[in-house]
């Protein structure tokens, strides 16, 4: 049940993933096109307020112009009368001016004082003009930015705005003119001022977004109106630039200050914004702000709405999808059902019916196949298994019957002391080893038959006995292993053989006569504990020539020496890393074998060292170890 | 009991009083970070521990006179001044002053130019409209412009930096702690190879100084002494916490209804600070002024006739 949930689990999550990352890539197709188109509406939105403020403060600064140029420009004549006359038109010509005052130079005045300054003042409370004369000697105006500029630059200029003299709080701008007398000489400045409150007005009311702001900074890039009240005339660009460390601001600003017009994008940490911005002809600069939150909130809330409608969708499909998945693979529980009933033995469980013509039916009919093969499997096994039973009983008796062909009732004898082992690597063997004393001779031999099992036995019982007979004769030994040679090789049809060595040690003077017929080289160690390879002709093996004629050879062995005779599964057995047990090993086993040591000890030292030598691999082949010891 | 314990205290407050040395303390601009270290010692109450009770006055750059005149006739004890106008008024006008503290090491004047002046020899500039302090500052530029002879059109303004932007004028004076980051801010960059430093160029008179009434200076030495501690400690302080220090200054600002923005009055403070590091020690040593340099403000003084009289290194500063 459980594999059935989860691979309508494992296919509903894929669906959903699937169907997630569709989703989601047409989203954002969605919404970077959303983007662009809303960036270029708010490019166009921004961009004309900015050209409607423009338009419209400069139509009113341009009225402001005019009425000066036009009431000034005509008067040459400045005394009393004409000047009160003049600066009172002035004021009267437009109502964004709220004064005028004519500032003369030292002695140029109708008073013909260092100082003079006739001032007109409207007053909206009472709606009438007020005269004052504002040259006095604590209001030196000539060092005044509204009278040196123009008076340097020679022409009229619109001074940069600041809070007006009375203190009010009112921002004003001065418009200033030169006058020069019909000499052309300079005698003073026409400073006419102009509260700025309406540029407030007009700037407040542009705010396309919520959050959307418009600002203008002068030529010296303070902030002549801005929402925030603190940054006005306190504030420039560059200041909030430096204090807000945003270098395009910076940037801006200085671009503003240059008369250029742009669209730019400014991002200030989290927030962004873009900004729309262009000059004033007197040099004052417009900038619309608009935050990103506001441009795109509707895109933010249309992308967010989707959002939810797809995690609603995606919940949707996975678990209908899952339904239906688990419907179509409803059948699979049954199968489940008999496949468990198969594995526990049941192997012609009842299948389901399927009556579809899908993957299902085909399952259905692979299990009916599986089934029917599986019965038919089983059949043979367990033909099998009897005959593999039987082999195996009559091998055991094989394996029993050849153990008992090598003599394991080592003699005691106070001549020698012999002990031997033979292991075979499957359940029967081809190496064997004998001995027996007769007329103080002590025989010893040891053969290894090529190849193993079955036939190798076999052939190792015709060796064992062949030996034991024709040893027992009392032959020399050359004459003993072509014997059993002539013998074994006459009608050998299998091509098999058997190295083998004999040897024959006189108890009394500790003669060794010996012959090799092409077996591994027996070890001697001497009574001082050296151990070295007996030195013996290389006669072949047996079973190969019948006519073969062996050479046989003799040493003069001493009281406490030791003979170690084996077969190549000794030299031969294979380690992990494939490196063999070898001869150097025999011989450093030797070295080590202490002089006082049983036979029974040694044989036994030797097998163990080979087994750890090879630790967990499999004998590859029977080892057969002899020692004795004189 | 209660009656006892009421009369204790007033008589305590009236020993505490008596004990309060007042002192009028006149600066000589609006508020601003030029005069950091004494709001600090102000309002930390460095002056009041050492038992000074400091009324502070701000002069305005509008006012008629000047308020070293005003401290020589006593309507101050001690008054801010920029050390070389300190020097010319009081010689000139025998002001019964003397310089007791200098709160800067070296010169913020500067030139700006509204062309690169690199390889510009200054000589050969004749002709141009230099803008200038009405109040009076600026007197190592005539010690310029006589020593090479230069035909400069000085133009006079109150302050604020909207002439040199008109362009009205070709260059202008202006202190590296004020109009030159008013400038800045208002242009929003200015070439460094539009200015030259009159620290630069032989004129390394220490900007910002204290002075005091002489008679003050005379009865009360012991008072003067504390106020400069005092001062001192305010200074330092300052120059260890900045942003405390800048909420202190732009709290004068805005109690006295200037408007000034705190990134100008951080950005003054930083140059003020820098301009009390003795260049010789590398120090913030408050060293008094030293009489190779007085003699050298006193004999470029008197070879350009910037002032008719003379006056003792001794008796000038004390």
């Amino acid at each position: 049940m459980s594999a059935i949930a989860s691979i309508s689990q494992r296919l509903s999550r894929r669906i959903l993933r699937i169907s997630f990352l569709v989703f989601l890539l047409a989203i954002v197709v969605v919404a970077i096109f959303s983007y662009i188109a809303i960036r270029e509406e708010v490019k166009t939105t921004a961009t004309k307020s900015v050209d409607n403020v423009i338009l419209e403060v400069e139509k009113s600064l341009t009225e402001v112009q005019t009425v000066v140029e036009i009431l000034s420009g005509q008067e040459k004549r400045y005394a009393q009368k004409e000047v009160a006359d003049l600066i009172s038109s002035v004021v009267n010509g437009s109502e964004l001016i709220t004064s005028c005052a004519l500032a003369f130079e030292p002695f140029k005045g109708y008073n013909n004082s260092f100082k003079c300054m006739p001032l007109v003042l409207w007053l909206p409370q009472a709606d009438t003009l007020e005269f004052k004369q504002l040259g006095d000697l604590n209001y030196d105006y000539r060092t005044l930015d509204w009278y040196q500029i123009p008076r340097l630059l020679g022409k009229s200029v619109w001074s940069e705005p600041s809070y007006d003299s009375e203190g009010t709080g009112k921002i004003v701008t001065t418009y200033s003119k030169p006058l020069y007398d019909r000499k052309g000489e300079f005698i003073g400045v026409l400073k006419t001022d102009v509260d700025l409150e309406w540029l407030n007005e007009i700037i407040s009311e542009m705010k396309p977004y919520a959050n959307s702001y418009m600002t203008v900074i002068g030529r010296n890039a303070a902030f002549i109106s801005h929402p925030d009240k603190d940054k006005i005339l306190r504030e420039t660009i560059f200041s909030i630039a430096e204090a807000e460390e945003i270098p395009m601001l910076k940037t801006i600003g200085m671009r503003m200050l240059s008369g250029e017009e742009n669209f730019v994008k400014v991002k200030n940490g989290l927030n962004g914004y873009y900004g729309a911005y262009a000059p004033f002809q007197n040099g004052w600069s417009a900038l619309m702000v608009c935050s990103f939150k506001d441009m795109f909130k509707s895109l933010n809330d249309i992308v967010k709405y989707l959002l939810v409608v797809v995690v609603a969708g995606l919940v949707t499909l996975y678990f209908a999808s899952r339904k239906t998945i688990r419907r179509v693979t409803a059948p699979l529980t049954e199968f489940t059902y008999t496949a468990m009933n198969i594995s526990r033995g049941f192997f012609n469980a009842a299948l389901p019916e399927v009556d579809s013509d899908d993957e299902i039916k085909h399952l259905h009919d692979s299990l009916m196949y599986l089934q029917l093969s599986i019965n038919r499997y089983i059949k043979e096994l367990k033909a099998s298994t009897a005959s593999n039973e039987r082999y195996e009983s009559e091998l055991n008796i094989a394996r029993q019957i050849q153990l008992n062909m090598v003599s394991t009732d080592f003699p005691e004898s106070e001549d020698f002391d012999l002990h031997a082992t033979v292991s075979p690597a499957k359940e029967v063997g081809g190496d064997l080893y004998d001995f027996f004393v007769k007329d103080r001779w002590l025989n010893i031999a040891i053969g290894d038959v090529s190849g193993k099992g079955v036939p190798a036995a076999l052939y190792m019982a015709i060796l064992r006995y062949a030996y034991r007979f024709i040893a027992n004769m009392g032959f020399p030994l050359k004459d003993v292993m072509k014997t059993i040679n002539k013998n074994v090789s006459e009608g050998n049809n299998t091509g098999m053989f058997a190295t083998m060595f004999v040897a024959r040690i006189n108890l009394d003077t500790l003669e060794m006569e010996y012959c090799n017929g092409g077996h591994n080289p027996i070890v001697v160690i001497r009574p001082d504990g050296r151990a070295e390879f007996l030195k013996a002709k290389s006669n072949i093996a047996v079973g190969l020539f019948p006519e073969f004629e062996y050479e046989e050879e003799k040493l003069r062995l001493e009281r406490g020496c030791r003979l170690i005779l084996y077969t190549d599964g000794i030299t031969e057995a294979e380690a992990r890393d494939f490196s063999q047990y070898g001869e150097e090993r025999i011989i450093g086993f030797a070295s080590s074998v202490p002089s006082d040591m049983k036979s029974a000890d040694v044989t036994a030292s030797l097998v163990a060292s080979v087994g750890e030598f090879t630790g967990d691999n499999d004998q590859n082949d029977d080892i057969t170890v002899l020692t004795v010891k004189l | 009991m209660k009656k006892t314990v009421l009369f204790a205290f007033a008589l305590l407050v009236s020993i505490s009083s008596g004990f309060s040395q007042k002192v009028n303390f006149l600066v000589n601009w609006e508020p601003q970070a030029q005069f950091a270290g004494y709001y600090v010692a102000l309002d930390k109450g460095f002056y009041a521990e050492a038992g000074l009770e400091v009324d502070m006055k701000h002069w305005s750059p509008n006012a008629a006179g000047s308020p070293l005149d005003a401290l020589s006739t006593g309507m101050a004890d001690i008054a801010t001044s920029m050390l070389l106008q300190g020097f010319i008024e009081t010689v000139n006008n025998n002001l019964d002053i003397a310089n007791i503290f200098l709160s800067s090491q070296r010169s913020a004047m500067i030139l700006v130019s509204h062309s690169d002046l690199t390889n510009v020899d200054l000589k050969k500039v004749t002709g141009s409209r230099v803008g200038r302090w009405k109040s009076g500052f600026g007197q190592e530029a005539d010690m310029l412009a006589k020593k090479y002879g230069m035909n400069w059109e000085w133009i006079y303004f109150n302050s604020g930096v909207n002439l040199f932007i008109s362009k009205a004028i070709d260059a202008t004076l202006c202190y590296s702690f004020s109009e030159f980051i008013d400038l800045k801010m208002a242009m929003g960059d200015i070439p460094e190879n539009n200015v030259v430093r009159f620290a630069n160029i032989g004129y390394d008179f220490p900007q910002d100084a204290l002075f005091a009434n002489r008679t003050f200076l005379e009865t009360k030495r012991s008072v003067v002494d504390k106020f400069l501690q005092a001062s001192r400690k305010g200074w330092i302080y300052a120059a260890s916490h900045e942003e405390e220090t800048l909420d202190i200054v732009m709290k004068y600002i805005k109690a006295n209804n200037y408007h000034k923005n705190r990134i100008q009055q951080k950005l003054m403070l930083e140059e003020i600070l820098k301009l009390q590091i003795n260049p010789e020690t590398g120090k913030r040593d408050f060293a008094p002024l030293k009489a190779s340099t007085f003699n050298k403000m006193k004999n470029e003084s008197s070879s350009i006739g910037l002032i008719s009289g003379t006056i003792k290194y001794e008796d000038f500063v004390r």
